[in-house]
Order: structure tokens, then sequence, then C-alpha cells
């Protein structure tokens, strides 16, 4: 298939892999990469071939519920086949996925975090999604990183530059623990702005990109809490205005139900994003560009 | 005429004791679809341990690959054509390897010189939950450091589902697959009164929906090769009788195997061999 374009190629020559830096150290534990893991910058390509990926970035610290959401999400899939009208098809990354269900299950049974470093290596997971029973089938990436890659894009934007999932993501959803929220207000606002400044600083917000907050374990925090309603308005303003984007919407959701609040949250996740260029108004993304630049080269 | 067919499946899905049903109906069963031919093949040992076991209401397990042994002569009833059926018995536990990035040359083999497959599928579920073992409350070591929870996971941790996706995403990888035969096995054990389809899909419809956006020609049969489960340990020895009894008297009358081809029961476990092959 020499043909096709993976996403190694269709980023340019000089950038050999995408990294997901941090500063700790990344321990890949080898006996643990299964058939069907969750795939990283050298293996993406297998995934991608020359279609176009819509991709989301989960972007949120240490036990916020990205790994939960997509647990539920995947769980989801495979017990009812669809949400909305996106009909699930495959993925190449079925182990990825039940090994973030077999770490939530661990945090449920033992209510305290584990560490996950083995994860950081694998960090992206594949659907592809079809429109209906009969319709086209699209190709969805999600980058799952740990928290602590997130912590370590607060304080370094060298870091931030070099992700470049993150600089070619069609969503960002921002997860925001309601109950750690609640607990440390001004803590993780501060944090969150800082990230997004570190994001704008590295032009993330420069594309077309639709920017998402998703505030997790609501179910924690009693409804009639004005104080919370008021505070967390601050903290998306927060983000909006680090970004300098609109906040697209803002979810409340308890990951480990899948009501219709989370419904919506996949339905967004799942759908097909054109976005229109700016210059000519030809419908294409990011990739679909590169890949006109590169023919255009030839 | 050679023919050749693989059966596959993760462990204690039910592959031996179907090849076991397979071979004791074709010689047994004169109204069964395919039928043993008078040529005999010429070794049958290991065929005959299958059956000996099967008769003796024995749970069998294969512990290890049998690839070259494994001969049927048969005859199809409607229209007299002879011919060879090759079917290798691999272990569930070299599937399972595979799924843990393991390679297989003699499947790998295999894999290049068959078109069709019988899948035998007994776990479909998608846990929500995966069992957890108790001790991992315990999430310190002797230096009191973290344990990394991910070092508990491993591909027998996963569901039914997952693994025969992952199954199913190897062999579309590393063969041309023109028919698909999905068995759903120890249907006895089943309260269904759907079709095996229906059945199918309604209770794995993620697996469903991956396999009928993955396959051209795929078929579904319910199959019960054992005919009912065996009386467990504890059972008292009037239990055990009665059982025993009974499983004779289903056995000699061709009673014993059945599968369901829509929402019919047949008592012919010779049909998902056939649409295979033919």
């Amino acid at each position: 298939m020499e043909d096709n374009k993976g996403l190694n190629d269709i980023l340019g020559e000089n950038e050999q892999t995408l990294n997901t830096p941090t500063t700790k150290p990344i321990q890949a534990v080898e006996d643990l990469k299964f058939l069907g893991d969750a795939l990283n910058d050298k293996n993406i390509d297998d995934y991608i071939f020359d279609e176009i990926p819509v991709i989301n970035v989960l972007a949120g610290y240490v036990g916020n519920g990205k790994t939960t959401f997509v647990t539920t999400l995947i769980q989801e899939l495979m017990t009812t086949g669809c949400i909305g009208n996106s009909y699930f098809v495959d993925t190449d990354t079925m182990t990825g996925f039940e090994k973030r269900a077999y770490i939530r299950n661990v945090d449920l049974i033992t209510k305290n975090r584990s560490e996950r470093t083995s994860l950081l290596d694998n960090y992206l997971l594949t659907l592809d999604i079809r429109d209906g029973l009969e319709g086209y089938t699209r190709k969805i990436i999600i980058s799952d990183c740990s928290g602590e890659v997130y912590q370590n894009y607060q304080s370094d934007s060298e870091l931030v530059k070099k992700d470049l999932i993150l600089h070619h993501a069609s969503r960002i959803f921002f997860f925001i623990d309601a109950v750690e929220f609640y607990n440390n207000q001004l803590t993780l606002t501060n944090n969150y702005n800082q990230l997004t400044k570190r994001f704008k600083f590295a032009g993330i917000f420069d594309g077309n990109i639709d920017v998402y907050v998703i505030i997790t374990k609501i179910d924690q925090i009693s409804k009639e809490n004005e104080d919370f309603k008021k505070n967390i308005n601050s903290i998306t303003e927060s983000i909006q205005s680090a970004s300098g984007k609109n906040i697209d919407k803002t979810f409340y959701v308890n990951s480990l139900v899948c009501n219709d609040a989370l419904k919506e949250v996949y339905a967004k996740l799942l759908e097909s994003k054109i976005t229109s260029s700016s210059n000519n108004g030809e419908e294409l993304n990011w990739i679909a560009k590169i890949l006109n630049n590169e023919e255009d080269r030839t | 005429m050679k023919k050749k067919c693989l059966i596959v499946g993760i462990p204690e899905s039910g592959k031996s004791t179907y090849i076991a049903s397979l071979w004791y109906s074709v010689k047994t069963y004169a109204k069964c679809s395919l039928t043993a031919s008078d040529n005999m093949p010429d070794n049958t040992r290991y065929l005959d341990r299958l059956v000996e076991a099967w008769l003796s209401f024995e749970k069998l397990r294969t512990s290890d690959d049998i690839t070259d042994q494994i001969e049927f002569n048969l005859k199809d009833k409607e229209t007299g054509d002879e011919f060879t059926v090759m079917v290798p018995d691999f272990k569930g536990e070299t599937f399972l390897q595979i799924l843990k990035g393991a390679s297989n040359s003699e499947l790998q083999r295999w894999l290049g010189e068959v078109e069709s497959v019988i899948l035998m599928i007994k776990d479909l579920e998608f846990v929500k939950f995966n069992p957890i073992e108790e001790n991992q409350e315990s999430r310190t070591n002797s230096d009191g450091k973290k344990i990394d929870a991910i070092a508990g996971f491993s591909i027998d941790s996963m569901s039914g589902a997952s693994k025969n996706l992952l199954l199913l995403k190897y062999l579309k990888a590393n063969m041309d697959i023109k028919k698909l035969i999905i068995c759903v096995t120890a249907w006895d054990q089943i309260d269904n009164m759907s079709s095996s389809k229906d059945f199918f899909k309604r209770s794995s419809v993620g697996l469903y929906q991956f396999i009928m956006n993955n396959f051209e020609e795929v078929e579904f049969y319910g199959l019960s090769a054992q005919g009912v489960d065996y009386p467990s340990e504890e059972a008292n020895d009037e239990e055990k009788r009665i059982f025993k009894d009974n499983l004779i008297s289903d056995t000699s009358k061709c009673k014993r195997s059945y599968v369901i081809e829509g929402t019919k029961k047949i008592f012919d476990v010779t049909l998902p061999l056939k649409k295979a092959i033919l």
C-alpha cells in the first residue's frame, strides 16, 4: 500500500514522529502490548491510510474522568450498537478500550486512583462509525493521554508545541471534575487557565477547532448548589478568555451512567466534522489540506 | 477433491466437541446432509479418541494443536459427490496467544490455504465490569509505592465479545475469508425462541455490526454438539445414572447434537460444515 499516506507522511518528512512529550519518564510495558492495543505516534499510520479522521482530544488532569468517559462510550456502542445515528462498525483498539475498562474497575473497587504510567505510550483510540446502517463510514480518533501529560503541558510550552495530534485536533474536550473543582476551585481554575494559555501560545486554537467543557461527576454535587453553578461559569469563562475561542457547549455528566446528557456528548464526539477553509470556501479539514499541498508540490 | 475448513474459537468455545460430534454423526446417522464415504481416512486415531470421550460424556479439552490428523472422507447426500475435508483442531490457547501478540507458523500456513472459517462462540457478552481480583485492594508494594494497575491486565481479563472481535480482525488481516460461519455453542443452555442470528444480534450488537460490516458471506447457527450440560461432581449416583440413560437414548436416536438454522432445530451438525465448504 505504498500509495497510502499515513499521518507521519502527511505531516511532513522533517517531523519523524508525533510525540506526546512529558517531563516524567514514560515506561512502556512491552509484554503488555497486545493485539488491538491503543495506538501511538509510531503506529497511527497503520490506521489512517489516506482517509481523513476526526480527531477528538480529551484534555484534563489526573482523575478528571477521561478513562471512565471512554469506557462508558465503548460499553454503550458494543451493547446498543449506536449512539443517535452513529453506528459502531469497527475499532482497531479494542484492547486499548478494555484496558481502560479494567483500570476504571480497579479504581471503582479500590476507590483510589492507581498509577497508569504504562498507558502513556498508547493513547490513541479509534472507532469506525457509520451514519445510519447504510451510510458513510468515518474514522474517529480519540486522544486519551494520561492527566500527567497535561500537568507537564501546563508548565512547558515546548511540550505543547511538539504535540501534533493536539495541533490538528477537530475538537478539544476539557474535563473538569466537579468534586475536585468544588474543593479546590482556585487551584483548578488557575491550572486550566494556564494550560489553555499554553495551548493558545502554541497555536492550538488557530485552526477550525471546536472547544467543549465537560463537567464530570456532576451527580456528586447538589443540583441546588447555586455557588457551584456560578463558580463553574467562572472556570469556563476563564478557559474561553484564555483560548480566545467560544466554548461551544458545557456538558454536565456522570460518566458512569449513559443517560441522555452523556449521550449528547458522545453524539458530538462521533459526529463528522467538515470544516471550511478560510480562503476559498473549500470543505476540507487539516489532513486534506496537507494532502493537497503535497499533491501541489509533486 | 480436497477441501479445507478452519474451525476457530477461544478456549472452551466447543471446537473439539464439535469435531467429535461431527465424526460420530457422519459415520452413524444416515439422515445427515453429509455422511462418511465408504473410503475411510487412513488415520482416524485422533478423531476416534475425541468420539470416545464424547460418547463417555467426558468434557473435551485439546492440549496440543492437531493440524494433520483430521480428515473426513464425506459424501454429499444431496448430490452424491464425494470429497475429503481437512479440519485442523487448534487449541483455544493458540488463538489466545495470537491475541497476546504471538505468532504461530502452523496457523499461518493454514490461513493461507483456507477460504472458509467456522467460528465457535460461547461467550458473547461485552461486560461492563470485568472481574477484578479481591487482592487488588492492596495498591502498594513493600516500598510503599503505588502498584501500576495496568500490570494486572491481561487478555484473559477481556470480555468474550472483545476477544472474538480481535480474533476475527486477526483472521481478516491474514486470510481471504470467503465464508464465515458463526456457531453460537452450548445452545442447550440458552433460553431463546428467536433465530440464532437474532439471538446473536440481541446478545452482542456491537460484535454483530462489526461482523456484518466486515464480512461478505456470513451464516449464523445455534449449536449444541454436547447436547446437554453434563452433571456436576456433586450430583448423586441416581442423578448421574438417569442422565446417562437419557443421553445414551438420545445419542442412539440421533437426538443429542443439533443445530439451530434460522429458528428451526435440526439434528444434523454437519450443516455448518456443509455451508462452509460447498
